[in-house]
């Protein structure tokens, strides 16, 4: 120990000490250098690898989508044989219309698109039972997505990489974990295109708001007899003065547009039509989007594993892509396919952190208005 | 004076290494983004994957000068797919079905499909440590991807 004191004390040791500090700092600066490039090839890597697994999976949802097209021509060539079965019933009774209406309803109970629809609602999970879980086509595509993270060396087990389905109109992350296309049945009523309903508005305060046709009753003024009014339970515009407004007409659904067409919009043709929607709207159809503007989008959360590294850390990454194309009816075969886009998606995008963010922030706002209220009783 | 004799050549070599691990790791990371860029316009329709050594060439940029094309190595195979798996199983009570699907011009219902590549390059950016790596470094990655329609 004296002779180590004897050597830092003189000139030749304090330039050791001063050499070997800085063989550590530069030593730490190498090894910290290292450590951050082997991080920095890996992120780009998960970043590459989910990429790649996210359009894989897409492409899966995409060929699923064009399936869907082709068995709905199969559906619509079954719909034509039962309306035929349909129009021969009400035939027998055509001069009481109510009742050859209920006696077309009635043959169609036995159908033979029934048979074709069963097929579509277990392979693609349209509206399946409750015991039935998920359909053979959702599961497709998450074992098919799983299978290349695996091959892109993302973590594959049972729950990662974990799929997301449809998540911008799913409620919560329970029912964004089941693979799912976000799909349903139509029904007849929705081809035939709704009366155009007329809209009503008032200005108050410089802000307008619109009232339909049944938030609407006469104002019961002698000097403008067809003047309307905001019906009176409805607060808290109730009896204040409204005028037509012609710019806001309600547009037909998607859908019944081709039957106008065919039609030739003919006006009363389609005001008889339009009063059979109800009616018809229990008659099941072909399969079509589950929302409008339609929304089919795969998220995935995977982890790739970082080798060398003690404790072991793994990145997670996020990727999405968004499936864009048109309708998925019948007609619709020889419409382009769908499209498959990569796009940004952040983590607090996901419905599970919007609802946790959401349930604090109106934590929050109870809070507040709690002390509110406590200010009050002071 | 001695110590400082030994010292500072050590420090230089710390120097060195961390300037050329500095370059190696900015390459590697290049050499990811363009085998993963090239991947994605295959998944996209953009290229067919006998392009794809091309494209991870041009995808490159700058860093080319690191590289040499003809050392870019594209070894091609199938994804391991379920669908696929299944298929070869029940392919003989498939036959029916596939007979009435190409009568309406359609090949398959699973019209999806793409490859697994194992992608290799050797990277020349050893300016300071030649004599040790007179080959060059090889880097190599491997990714999958399927695109609709195959």
């Amino acid at each position: 120990m004296k002779s180590f004191h004897s050597l830092i004390n003189k000139p030749a040791g304090q330039v050791l000490l001063a050499t070997l500090l800085f063989s550590f700092i530069f030593c730490a600066l190498f090894i910290g250098l290292y450590k951050a490039g082997i991080a920095y090839v890996s992120k780009e890597t998960a970043r590459r690898s989910a990429d790649l697994t996210c359009l894989s999976a897409g492409a899966v949802y995409s060929n699923g989508l064009e399936m869907i097209r082709y068995t709905n021509i199969a559906v619509m060539t079954a719909f034509v044989f039962d309306a035929g079965k349909m129009a021969a019933a009400a035939a027998l009774l055509v001069e009481t219309p109510p009742a050859a209406i209920e006696a077309a309803l009635q043959a169609d109970k036995v159908n033979t698109r029934s048979a074709i629809q069963r097929i579509q609602t277990y392979a693609f999970g349209v509206e399946l039972p409750n015991d039935v879980p998920l359909g053979a086509y959702p599961a497709l595509i998450e074992l098919e997505g799983h299978s290349i993270a695996g091959d892109n060396g993302l973590k594959n087990n049972f729950v990662l990489p974990l799929f997301l389905y449809n998540v911008e109109t799913t409620s919560g992350l329970g029912l964004a974990v089941r693979p799912d296309m976000s799909l349903r049945f139509r029904n007849a009523g929705e081809l035939i295109p709704e009366a155009p309903q007329a809209l009503y508005s008032l200005s108050h305060n410089g802000q307008r708001y619109y009232f339909t046709e049944d938030q609407v009753e006469p104002a019961h003024n002698p000097r403008h007899p067809n003047e309307k009014r905001v019906r009176r339970d409805l607060d808290p515009y109730g009896g204040m003065w409204v005028r037509k407004d012609n710019s806001g007409l309600n547009s037909s659904e998607s859908g019944s547009g081709e039957l106008v067409h065919l039609l030739g919009n003919h006006k009363s043709v389609v005001w008889i039509f339009s009063h059979l929607r109800g009616l018809l709207s229990q008659i099941k159809l072909d399969v079509t989007h589950n929302t409008e503007p339609p929304d089919h989008t795969l998220v995935v959360v995977a982890q790739f594993p970082r080798t060398g590294e003690i404790p072991t850390k793994d990145f997670t990454q996020i990727s999405s892509v968004v499936l864009e194309g048109g309708g998925l009816a019948a007609w619709d075969v020889g419409k382009p396919q769908f499209q498959i886009h990569l796009q940004k998606k952040e983590i607090t995008d996901l419905p599970a952190i919007k609802s946790i963010s959401s349930g604090i922030t109106g934590g929050f706002s109870d809070f507040s208005r709690y002390l509110h209220v406590l200010d009050g009783i002071q | 004076m001695t110590e400082m004799l030994l010292s500072i050549p050590i420090l230089f070599l710390f120097i060195a290494g961390m300037v050329q691990f500095a370059f190696l790791f900015l390459a590697k990371t290049q050499f990811e983004h363009a085998c993963g860029e090239a991947a994605r316009e295959y998944s996209a329709g953009l290229i067919g994957p006998d392009r794809l050594k091309n494209e991870i060439w041009e995808n490159l940029g700058s860093y080319q000068s690191y590289f040499d094309q003809n050392d870019i190595k594209v070894l091609a195979g199938t994804p391991s797919s379920p669908i696929e798996q299944l298929m070869s199983r029940l392919g003989g009570f498939l036959t029916p079905l596939t007979h009435v699907l190409r009568r309406i011009g359609v090949d398959s219902p699973f019209s999806y499909g793409g490859y697994k590549w194992k992608i290799t390059a050797r990277c020349e950016i050893t300016p300071l440590f030649e004599p040790l790596f007179r080959q060059g470094v090889v880097f190599d990655t491997q990714l999958a991807v399927l695109r609709y329609p195959e």
